[in-house]
């Protein structure tokens, strides 16, 4: 298929979503506000917008004879499993399996439905959202299922719950819900999680012992030579250094609040909470580093395929793109790479960093074949 | 099926469905060979959106660009852009396009309906779901919360994620 006609997914999501709330009724005047800037802001944006809208006018039409059974259809809705429902980029070939589906047919449900119609959707409502509800034998059922993106590559999942995780460059998860918890593992690299709500089925992210947990929230989480660093960008997160899998690290009074810029020694077990536009770092030591005003925008830029520095040494900034690009650049200078850097970049487009250092007239570039470039003082 | 629901869409645009509109959503929902029309379309009502200063004053975005995209269709209909011009800024008069009927159009009408309800069935079953209670049985989203026993927030999330859904899979067919 051909990558220019199709705009990314996330421009899609959102004019879809402007779509969505148009359909249904009038926008108040905050939302009138946001939906003319965000249509300002690009031509696709208006493109995108005027073909959801399209879809949604001849959607009106579909089945007049209303042949589609919509209590049918729920019927058919399995409880949350492992199984995506969209992936937004190519998956490299190993990185997804389907998972195995042995649990959705057979259940039997069907007597539910027979003996009382009337509360089909009562107990559906049930049957989704509390696995308690489900017959013994699919408790024992969990699914993993692993995903990794290469040198790169960015890919969004959507899980069968509604939360959605992105996915940045040399990154690896493993995604094992179980029928109490909805549980991650972050092997290495960073990821957006935009968690459903489901306050009965908490959504964790495990990096090597410390546990991330979240209800209706979304926070970005990279692990990197040996530091974990959490960014809170919606709701409350609570992390748990040395975590056990069966603890449920809600807020409670044992919990820590985070309310200052600080170093400090959280207590093995209990939880420290992050709230929007905080962070907090898990360093290799153990101790944990926090940032009560964090530049979300910067730890999200990703997401949009941008980097934003603001006096960024050279040396970050090269190491930034480094994990995106198969060109490695180095710096030879040690005065140089304190240089400080202010800008937003593409991930994708390191020459216009170098570009940028040869006009300084600071720097000379040296290549050396197609992947390698070192950065010399002049 | 609840009568007090919010009005459907189709009031908006069986409202100002004049020729250009169902050219103009014929445009947007052709395959391949009038993509390319389509973009420069929504690339033109961008640069004179652009153009308004207050932009908080413009009350139905959406209205207001369908007529911007409209007129655009009419005026390369007329070949007479600059007659047209002025026009863009004001919401009022949409109805007075000139129209001719357009067959073509409502064939296009019906084949993206076609398509659409094949997309539909691949989606998954609570898309599925909320986008037939939301459009064929025009339930509002409240109403759709209350049915499924989800919050609101959710019923648009899905329908979102069912319209994204709708839109991928039809660029693909655009593809073919």
């Amino acid at each position: 298929m051909n990558t220019h006609s199709q705009p990314n997914t996330l421009i899609i999501e959102q004019a879809s979503y402007w779509a969505v709330l148009i359909d249904e009724g009038e926008l108040s005047q905050r939302q009138h506000h946001e939906l003319a800037q965000w249509l300002v802001e690009s031509p696709t944006h208006v493109q995108e917008f005027l073909h959801a809208c399209t879809l949604l006018d001849v959607l009106d039409d579909i089945d007049p004879n209303k042949n589609i059974s919509v209590e049918g259809l729920l019927k058919k809705i399995s409880t949350p499993d492992v199984e995506p429902i969209s992936i937004t980029s190519k998956p490299a070939p190993y990185a997804y399996e389907k998972p195995a589906r042995i649990e959705t047919k057979k259940r039997p449900t069907r007597m539910f439905w027979a003996l009382a119609a009337s509360l089909v959707l009562s107990v559906l409502a049930l049957y989704q959202f509390t696995p308690a509800v489900l017959p013994l034998k699919q408790q024992t059922i969990s699914h993993s299922v692993n995903y990794v993106t290469t040198l790169g590559e960015q890919r969004s999942i959507t899980l069968s719950d509604g939360s959605i995780i992105y996915l940045n460059t040399l990154t690896n998860v493993d995604i094992d819900y179980t029928p109490q918890f909805r549980n991650i593992v972050l092997h290495n690299g960073e990821a957006i999680f935009k968690v459903a709500h489901n306050p009965d089925k908490p959504f964790r992210v495990w990096v090597n012992g410390t546990m991330f947990q979240a209800l209706g929230t979304e926070f970005n989480v990279r692990s990197n030579k040996g530091n974990v660093e959490l960014t809170v960008i919606n709701g409350v997160v609570a992390l748990t250094k040395n975590a056990r899998k069966h603890q449920d690290a809600s807020v409670s009074e044992e919990s820590v609040r985070l309310d200052s810029n600080a170093e400090i020694e959280v207590p093995l077990g209990r939880p420290l909470i992050v709230s929007v536009g905080q962070q907090a770092t898990v360093k290799e030591d153990g101790k944990i580093t926090t940032l009560v005003n964090a530049d979300v925008d910067k730890k999200t830029s990703w997401k949009a395929r941008e980097m934003i520095f603001k006096n960024d040494s050279l040396e970050d900034v090269i190491y930034e793109f480094n994990r995106y690009n198969a060109l490695q650049i180095s710096i030879a200078s040690e005065q140089l790479s304190k240089m400080s850097i202010t800008g937003v970049f593409e991930t994708n487009d390191p020459q216009s960093l170098l570009r940028f250092l040869e006009s300084s007239g600071k720097a000379k570039i040296q290549r050396h074949g197609a992947n390698s470039v070192t950065i010399l003082a002049l | 099926m609840p009568n007090n629901s919010a009005p459907k869409s189709d009031s908006f645009v069986k409202g100002l469905y004049e020729s250009s509109y169902k050219e103009l959503f014929a445009f947007l929902l052709r395959r391949s060979n009038n993509r390319q029309q389509a973009q420069d379309f929504s690339q033109e009502a961008f640069l004179r959106l652009i153009r308004v200063e207050r932009k908080d004053l413009i009350e139905q975005p959406r209205a207001y660009l369908f007529r911007i995209a409209a007129n655009l269709v009419h005026e390369k209909r007329l070949k007479n852009i600059s007659q047209w011009q002025k026009e863009t800024s004001a919401l009022d008069n949409v109805e007075e396009i000139p129209c001719e009927d357009d067959p073509h159009a409502h064939i296009e009408r019906q084949k993206a309906i076609q398509d659409l309800e094949k997309i539909l069935a691949s989606l998954p079953p609570i898309y599925q779901s909320v986008l037939l209670m939301r459009k064929r049985d025009g339930l509002n989203h409240a109403e759709i919360a209350e049915r499924l026993g989800i919050s609101i927030h959710t019923v648009r999330k899905y329908l979102t994620r069912a319209v994204t859904e709708c839109r991928k899979a039809h660029s693909m067919g655009q593809e073919l």
